[in-house]
This record gives structure tokens, C-alpha cells and sequence, in this order.
């Protein structure tokens, strides 16, 4: 009984023991990353959050939607990116090697970041245009690309806006397991 | 245990040749068995597979064997366990869609042996067998075939591609440049051959049966290469062999074989009468 015990429990270590593996290459792996750059940093600066900074990643038949709070140099006029959150909505299923745009074919795709300026205040901005596209989807898992354009308003100390500078998020990188709206409700 | 099995095979040899009290000094009818008088052939089952064989006398008691087994065995399909993660160059890592995978087992033997029948002038039903073994190398191989147009699709340059690794439930591979990991088994390519059967290797009718316990002795390296091998996670009863690439045995590997064996006469024998 012992011996059938000890081979049982060899097997359900064994078994897992590659399993392990992935997870841990999973969860130090970057989730969700991208560069940013303004008219006047000129260069791009990287952003990155990995599966623990999530904060949305729900995906349905026709849409997606996952955020994160991301980890970056500052910027520029005390600018900090501490957040993103990209949603997408279309007419026909996603698949996976499709690339979407915002109005085309009826689709709806936007990113709201979160920054902080010389205020010390959390704001959000919407993007003005950008595309995603999904190389990988399939049962909860999708990955893939991004690039989006802003136009931020930068906040002087006093929470005025004293500019609105352009920006871009460009080389944009996701892969996410998500989960289903209903399982959401759930947990 | 192989001394009663050793007396056992002894008993029934000498049994085999004795003479029967009531065929003494009687005269009757034996085969003449001179080089290359007859030819046998046969279809075989084997533990190295199936395979046919050609037997030809050499001597009255001793017949010269060549035998080929073939036994190639492949699986060709989409592998859906598990996910593999790839790692990708900036601390990314994708789920990568399933690989085509492959396994195969394919052997190719050769066999050239003597079979020598003990005592009673080459009438006995039980021989004694013995000769050499030239086969194939790499035996048994696993191969993942991944789809690579979906790093393409991520950004990733070739050369950027080529060094991907690959997590799978076996262990971490570099993808390389021709997107695949592979794990294949080398064995020895030369062997010698002993063994002892029942059966005449030229049958006293038109069809015969026999049946052959073997030993093969293969002399050499048995060893697994990887292609791309990084680290293994499993190195289990499971596995036919130790995923880590390396030398698995050096030297005399003993073996077990069993052979039956439906053998056909071609020509009819001459036969001379010959008193005991």
C-alpha cells in the first residue's frame, strides 16, 4: 500500500514538475509591454508589467479587454506612465493573425492610460487612433501586438494643463490569459 | 535459471538424435545435403519485426542463413497536451500553438548466420544458430515542428527566431534555425548473434515452421542526441530513454529475441538411402 502510494505520488510530481516550468517562465515573463515616446523625448521609453500587474484581462467571443499597471523610467515634465487599459470590440468573432483598427468593419478599439504629471495627480487620457493585432488566440490565452497615438495634456504643479504633448505607443506586446466575463463574476 | 533451461535444451537435443531401436539396421531415405543444393525461404515474425529469410545447405548438418526484419513505425500528428511556452528576446514568453509532432521507431536488421544441426547426420529437428547482426543507428526519434510565421508576426527577426526557446513537457530547447526539437536514439550497428530453435532449416516437406530463441550481443554506443537541448524536466520510468542527450550504454548491450518462422522448400531434395 505504501510503495502504491509513494509510485502514485512520484507520478503526480512528475507530472507537474514540467507544468511548473511554464508557469514559472510565464509569470516572469513580461504580460504586457511597450515603448513610449513624446514629441519631446524624442526616444521611446519601455513600459513593461508581467502577469501580476494585471489588472483586467477579460475576453468574450467579440471582445477583449486587459489592463495593467506598468513599471518605466520617468518621463519628461515629470511625466509617469503607471497604467494601461486596452479594450477591443468587433462585429464578427476575433480570431487570432487578425489586425483591428478603431471604426473599421464596426470595430471599437481604444487604450486609456494612466499617468501622472508635476502634480502629483493620477490622469487618464484616450487614444486617438492605433491598432491592435491578435497573432495567438486560442482557449483563454491571446497574444500579440499594439501601437496607439495620444494627445496627453501635461499638468504643471499647480494641476493646470500647460501643454498637450503628442505620444505613441509603439513595438506593444500582450500575452494574457484571460478570463471569461462570467467566470469573472465568479471569482 | 538458465541451468535447468541450458540441461532441458541438452536433453531434448540427445533425444532428438537417438536412434529409434526399430529403424536400427534398417536402411531409409535421407536428404543429400551438399553446398547450395536447396534453398529455403521464409516469412518471419520477429521480435526485431517481420522480415523473410533465405537458408541454403553449406554442409550436411550446417546451412547458411540471411535474414532481413523491417519494422519502421510512425505517428505523425498535432500534439495537444499541453501548450509549449516559447521565450522570446525581452523578457517575453508566448503560448505557442500546438507543434506537428512526429515518433518514430524504425528498424532495419540484418542477419547473417550458420545454423549447425547436432548429431544424427543433420536429421535432428533442434540446431544451434550463430552469426552476425548489421543494422540501422537511429532508431527511435521525437520531433516538434513549430510554426514560426507567428514570431514572424510578433516582430521577431530570423535570427531573433533562431534563438527562441522552447518549453515543452520534456524539457528546454533552443528553436534554432530550422524550427524543430528533436530527440533521437542511436544503437549499435554491428551485433553478434547466438541462438538455438526448433525446426529444420530446410524443411523435410514442402513447408516447415520453425521457431528460434536469440541472443544478440550488440557491440557499441547507445546514445540519444538533441537537437537544441537545453534542459531537461523529466528523466522518468516513462520515458522509453533519458531525454538528456549523452551516451546511454558503451560496450556489450545483451539482447533477447524470438523468431517464428514459415519456411518454404524450393527445390526437392535428392535423397540417398542410408542404413543405421
Amino acid at each position: 500500500m505504501k510503495k502504491t502510494f509513494l509510485f502514485l505520488t512520484c507520478i503526480l510530481m512528475l507530472c507537474s514538475m514540467s507544468d511548473c516550468e511554464k508557469d514559472n517562465a510565464y509569470y516572469r515573463s513580461n504580460a504586457l509591454d511597450f515603448n513610449f515616446t513624446t514629441a519631446e523625448s524624442g526616444s521611446g521609453t519601455l513600459f513593461t508589467a508581467t502577469a501580476d500587474d494585471l489588472t483586467e484581462r477579460q475576453t468574450g467571443d467579440r471582445t477583449l479587454l486587459f489592463g495593467a499597471d506598468v513599471h518605466g523610467e520617468s518621463l519628461p515634465d515629470g511625466l509617469s506612465v503607471t497604467g494601461i487599459t486596452i479594450s477591443l470590440g468587433t462585429r464578427r468573432p476575433i480570431e487570432a493573425g487578425m489586425a483591428y483598427s478603431h471604426g473599421n468593419d464596426g470595430t471599437s478599439l481604444k487604450a486609456i492610460l494612466e499617468y501622472s504629471g508635476e502634480d502629483g495627480m493620477e490622469h487618464s487620457a484616450e487614444s486617438s487612433g492605433g491598432t491592435l493585432k491578435t497573432v495567438i488566440q486560442h482557449d483563454r490565452y491571446a497574444a500579440g501586438t499594439f501601437c496607439f497615438n495620444f494627445s496627453l495634456p501635461v499638468y504643471g504643479p499647480d494641476g493646470s494643463i500647460i501643454k498637450t504633448e503628442p505620444c505613441r505607443i509603439t513595438d506593444g506586446f500582450f500575452s494574457i490569459y484571460m478570463l471569461h466575463p462570467d467566470k469573472i463574476t465568479q471569482d | 535459471m538458465k541451468t535447468p533451461i541450458i540441461v532441458t535444451m541438452a536433453a531434448l537435443l540427445l533425444c532428438s538424435s537417438a536412434i529409434p531401436s526399430q529403424a536400427r539396421g534398417k536402411k531409409v531415405p535421407l536428404p543429400e545435403r551438399r553446398p547450395f543444393s536447396n534453398v529455403a525461404l521464409s516469412l518471419d515474425l520477429s521480435t526485431f519485426g517481420p522480415g523473410i529469410s533465405a537458408v541454403t545447405p553449406i554442409h550436411r548438418d550446417v546451412s547458411l542463413k540471411a535474414s532481413y526484419y523491417l519494422m519502421p513505425v510512425f505517428s505523425s500528428m498535432q500534439s495537444d497536451d499541453d501548450y509549449p511556452i516559447a521565450l522570446l528576446p525581452r523578457d517575453r514568453a508566448i503560448e505557442m500553438p500546438f507543434p506537428e509532432s512526429r515518433t518514430a521507431f524504425n528498424s532495419n536488421v540484418f542477419k547473417l548466420a550458420v545454423d549447425w544441426v547436432p548429431g544424427n547426420q543433420g536429421k535432428s529437428i533442434f540446431y544451434l544458430s550463430g552469426g552476425i547482426i548489421l543494422q540501422n543507428t537511429k532508431t527511435i526519434w521525437y520531433r516538434e515542428t513549430y510554426d514560426t510565421s507567428v514570431l514572424h508576426d510578433l516582430g521577431l527577426s530570423p535570427e531573433e527566431i533562431q534563438d527562441v526557446h522552447i518549453i515543452n513537457g520534456y524539457g528546454e530547447y533552443r528553436l534554432g534555425n530550422d524550427s524543430k526539437v528533436e530527440h533521437v536514439l542511436y544503437r549499435p550497428p554491428f551485433g553478434l548473434y547466438f541462438g538455438i530453435g526448433v525446426g529444420r532449416p530446410i524443411p523435410k516437406r514442402r513447408v516447415g515452421f520453425r521457431a528460434e530463441l536469440g541472443l544478440p550481443l550488440y557491440i557499441g554506443t547507445t546514445r540519444v542526441s538533441a537537437d537544441g537541448w537545453e534542459s531537461s524536466h523529466i528523466e522518468t520510468i516513462f520515458t522509453p530513454f533519458s531525454f538528456s542527450p549523452g551516451i546511454i550504454r558503451r560496450g556489450i548491450t545483451p539482447s533477447l529475441c524470438l523468431t517464428f518462422q514459415v519456411t518454404v522448400k524450393l527445390f526437392r531434395d535428392r535423397e540417398k538411402m542410408k542404413s543405421y
